[in-house]
């Protein structure tokens, strides 16, 4: 089952302090003003590395961003630098100012000449597709590639977060907002820090059961929070397809659903031939997740992590 | 010695031997006896699995739904195991398998063509869209009974021949060669309209492309339920066809010589085979290679006899896709293995094999 | 009792058979002479009733061959095509088996009777040692023993033959010129055959009809026929034509041709 943002948002501001409150004022909720970013003077020019090995210099602060990335695009909005983008992926959906945002491309069939044609003076590219990467250094349009395969932990999150800080200048909100989510992360994995054995977990991504395993970012999640996936390290594959065979024989407490929009619910589940001898059926224990919520390496990981906190110690986080 | 062999033109009863005949009574041995290997196939599959029951159990299990045999005492897992996870497996694994199987034996009797095989005139490209076209839509995609995906690919699969016949239709008839252009046509078009669709609908891709490898870890004996009686009728309806699909191997002129409809066999042939593959791949999606290795397999051990030939290639083609089934859910401890990639590691040494053979036929006198 | 009256036929843009008239007896052997394209196979074809006539009547005892079924005319009359092609694997009497077809019911099998049948036939076209051979390992001559038993085990009224022995050696067109004659006499079976050696055709004929272009320029006896004259005007090549020293029917030889080149068309 969801929960609403408010339960969460409310949830959060009890269990952390004015950290929180802090951080809840500067997450940017409103659309995008067409006013350009403060930049301290002392942060440019900048350089920085790139997943390529090689490396980009930027001298002064970007005020065309084409950002190729959700996760890129949400962390934007979270820093307030929402005013130097010129374009947003095609998959960008929050908050609601880069679902509506005007100028859009597409990420996934990149198409460096409509790239290009917007003039930007940084292009962040998270998956390198089509050889964009390659492409856009041909055209010496300014790209900051940060491979999204290489963000496995919550850790790797708050370095894309400090990483667009510095490209954008606003480094100093970036270090809050990192320092905020830490605290509200320290808030949950203090609570949990007690459980040696904690509940084995089967988190399904689709109906023919791929689930996500130790060697995935979701994967990192459940580790913090000292559950037990049952999919192990999934032989070293980040997202395994199981057998219905192993998940009923691994009889997991809680299962995770992150494919509802395929069509599967709480119901569908416990319909499903032999799962009533599953414990997490018998326990009435499936909830749903928001898949981009949870799988997109942004501000609202945390989020995640708090509802899957709550989801899997209602004692604790109820 | 000598006078052994001097006598022998003149062994009356052994010269005055009629040819034997292949008659539906003295095939049933051999009927029966596939039957038997490939149940016996099945019950093994049902024991076998990433978690470790003891075949013990595992017949006290099946047993256990019978009146009057006591249940045993076993996790309630194992029994869930058994008959709402394997058994419901190892039954459409054996039913697709099957099915494929004898629609690659009519289509490689009709087309005389060692590469022939049930989804050469456009079945598998116009499921793929039609099951691509209902994954991509807001309709719910769920293994349950209503879902709209095997319908979708049933239509597909039957629009998708329809459209490579009416192509290849000349005149009075089909010729062999029209209907292998036209189906590769239509196949490449449904394949580039998958793939497209694939791009574009990034978060589908994976889905998509799930249901075109194929496989049975989300089988269900609503599945079989689909898919029963469009085997079991198209399968019982082909064999009267079997004699004459013997007859159709002299090629289409003789044939027509001794008195057979040639295009009306054909249209029946096909389109029963046709039917049956259309609604095996809407349950399971794409496998590949048994319709092509089995019906070969049992030619070349059974020879190429139709009545012979349609029956063992279902029963050979239900034990391989069971045997496939176990390996890809048992293979790589409690995750599933892509049945399309153990068919096809069978397939290609298969195809080298029948290449070697060929070669060497042509090097001895 | 094959009566062919007034025939003309062909194919979608051209009539290739113009006013053929031709009989044949039961018993009868007659052979169907003429250069390349003169319309022997097309009338062949025609008498199967697979090619559409524009005018014209093909009778087989009395009853019409036009609006029959394939099955129909199956069971009265056998093809052996030129080098029919034979599939691989399947032994022969198996094939020869197949001549049954016309006569049995989708779902029928073979009977004892048809097993009669079938080892009567191969007995008669002398390849009954053969049977359990695969088809496709066998000779020439041996694939034509086995052609024949096929089509006689269809119980034909009517034989046709399309260039039978073109592809076989000196000895096999012999036999089966040979084979074909007894059995017809022996039977009562009608037989035409294409044939393109004219001296054999002659030694095994009861009849003979001289084709060219879609036409019959001439039917009979062989010695009536195959005048050197007709056969120059046909084939437009000079000819001599003898009695053959042991069986008295028309011999072809070529004569050489002399320096100044001949006219073609009929020379009177």
């Amino acid at each position: 089952m969801t929960r609403t943002r408010s339960t969460r948002l409310g949830l959060a501001l009890a269990v952390a302090a004015l950290a929180l409150l802090a951080a809840a004022c500067g997450d940017s909720k409103s659309g995008s003003g067409s006013r350009p970013t403060p930049t301290p003077a002392a942060s440019f020019p900048v350089t920085l590395d790139r997943s390529d090995g090689k490396t980009l210099t930027l001298d002064a602060a970007p005020q065309r961003i084409v950002s190729l990335s959700p996760g890129a695009t949400e962390i934007i909005y979270a820093l307030g630098a929402e005013g130097s983008l010129a374009a947003v992926d095609n998959q960008a959906d929050y908050p609601q100012a880069a679902k509506d945002f005007p100028t859009k491309v597409d990420a996934y069939q990149p198409n460096v000449e409509a790239i290009a044609g917007l003039d930007p003076d940084l292009v962040f590219v998270a998956t390198d597709s089509d050889g964009i990467v390659a492409a856009l250094d041909r055209l010496h349009v300014p790209v900051l590639f940060s491979d999204l395969n290489t963000v496995t932990t919550i850790d790797g999150v708050y370095d894309q977060i400090r990483l667009l800080g510095r490209a954008t200048g606003t480094s100093g909100r970036a270090e809050d907002l990192v320092a905020a989510l830490q605290a509200r992360e320290r808030a949950v994995t203090g609570a949990v820090a007690d459980v040696s054995d904690g509940p084995r977990v089967y988190h399904e991504l689709d109906s023919t059961f791929y689930t996500a395993s130790d060697a995935s970012f979701i994967g990192d999640l459940y580790r913090l929070l000292h559950a037990r996936n049952i999919a192990g390290d999934g032989g070293g594959n980040p997202y395994p397809q199981l057998t219905q065979e192993a998940i009923l024989a691994a009889n997991p407490d809680v299962i995770v659903l992150a494919d509802e929009e395929f069509g599967v619910s709480v119901d569908s589940v416990k319909a499903r031939p032999g799962w009533d001898e599953v414990a997490a059926v018998k326990d009435n224990r499936i909830y749903g997740v928001d898949p981009d919520v949870i799988s997109r390496p942004g501000p609202r990981i945390i989020d995640a992590l708090e509802t899957l906190a709550k989801d899997l110690y209602p004692e604790k986080f109820g | 010695m000598l006078e052994a062999r001097a006598e022998a033109p003149f062994a009356a009863a052994h010269e005055d031997a009629a040819p034997r005949l292949v008659t539906w009574r003295s095939l049933a041995p051999s009927y029966g006896l596939a039957a038997l290997a490939t149940l016996l196939m099945g019950l093994f599959a049902v024991s076998w699995g990433t978690v470790h029951i003891p075949p013990l159990a595992v017949a006290e299990i099946l047993l256990g739904r019978l009146p009057l045999v006591p249940a045993g005492d076993h996790p309630a897992t194992w029994s869930a195991i058994v008959w709402d996870i394997r058994v419901p497996r190892v039954v459409l694994a054996g039913l697709v398998g099957a099915t494929l199987a004898y629609s690659g034996a009519a289509y490689q009797g009709v087309f005389r063509n060692p590469l022939a095989e049930p989804y050469l005139i456009g079945v598998a490209a116009g499921a793929s869209v039609g099951a691509t076209l209902v994954i991509i839509s807001p309709l719910a995609v769920t293994a349950g009974v209503l879902s709209p995906l095997p319908p979708a690919a049933f239509a597909g699969a039957l629009v998708a021949v329809g459209i490579a016949w009416m192509l290849a239709r000349a005149g009075r008839g089909v010729s062999t060669v029209s209907l292998i252009l036209s189906g590769v046509a239509v196949s490449s078009l449904g394949t580039s309209v998958v793939t497209y669709l694939m791009l574009t609908y990034t978060d589908r891709t994976l889905s998509i492309l799930n249901w075109v490898l194929g496989g049975f870890n989300t089988a269900t004996w609503t599945r079989t339920q689909i898919l029963l009686p469009y085997a079991a009728a198209c399968g019982a309806l082909l064999l009267p066809y079997a004699r004459t699909l013997n007859v159709l191997q002299l090629d289409e002129d003789e044939a027509r010589r001794l008195g057979v409809n040639v295009e009306r066999v054909k249209l029946v042939v096909l389109g029963l085979a046709s039917l049956a593959t259309a609604a095996a791949v809407s349950v399971s999606g794409l496998i590949g290679f048994v319709g092509l290795v089995v019906p070969h397999t049992v030619r070349m051990v059974w020879g190429p006899d139709h009545r012979r030939l349609l029956p063992l290639s279902a029963f050979l083609g239900a034990s391989f896709l069971i045997a496939a089934d176990t390996i890809a859910r048992s293979a790589d401890a409690g995750r599933e293995v892509p049945i399309g990639v153990i068919t096809a590691l069978v397939g290609a040494p298969f195809f080298l094999f029948l290449l070697r053979r060929q070669q060497r036929a042509r090097v001895m006198p | 009792m094959l009566e062919v009256r007034g025939l003309r036929g062909g194919y979608r843009d051209r009539a290739v058979l113009h006013d053929i008239d031709l009989r044949v007896e039961r018993g009868e052997v007659c052979v169907l002479l003429g250069p390349n394209g003169c319309g022997k196979s097309t009338l062949l074809r025609a008498i199967t009733g697979a090619l559409p006539l524009a005018e014209g009547d093909v009778r087989i005892e009395g009853v019409p061959v036009r609006g029959m079924s394939a099955a129909d005319v199956a069971r009265r009359v056998a093809v052996v095509a030129q080098a029919a092609p034979l599939p691989e694997r399947f032994i022969a009497s198996d094939v020869v088996m197949m001549g049954r077809t016309p006569h049995l019911r989708l779902l029928q099998s073979e009977g004892r009777r048809d097993a009669a049948i079938v080892r009567d036939a191969m007995r008669a076209a002398g390849c009954w040692e053969l049977r359990e051979r695969y088809v496709d390992e066998l000779s020439g001559g041996e694939a034509q023993r086995v052609l024949i038993a096929r089509a006689l085990a269809q119980e034909p009224l009517l034989l046709l033959l399309d260039e039978p022995t073109s592809h076989l050696d000196l000895r096999h067109q012999v036999a089966t010129f040979a084979l074909v004659r007894d059995l017809c006499r022996a039977r009562g079976i009608a037989a035409v055959a294409v044939v393109h050696d004219l001296t054999l055709g002659a030694m095994f004929a009861d009849r003979v009809a001289l084709m060219a272009d879609g036409r019959i320029v001439a039917a009979g006896a062989p010695h009536e026929v195959l005048r050197a004259e007709a056969i120059a005007g046909v084939y437009g090549v000079p000819v001599r034509v003898v009695p053959h020293p042991v069986s008295g029917t028309p011999v072809v030889v070529v004569a050489p041709p002399a320096g100044a080149a001949r006219t073609q068309g009929v020379a009177s």
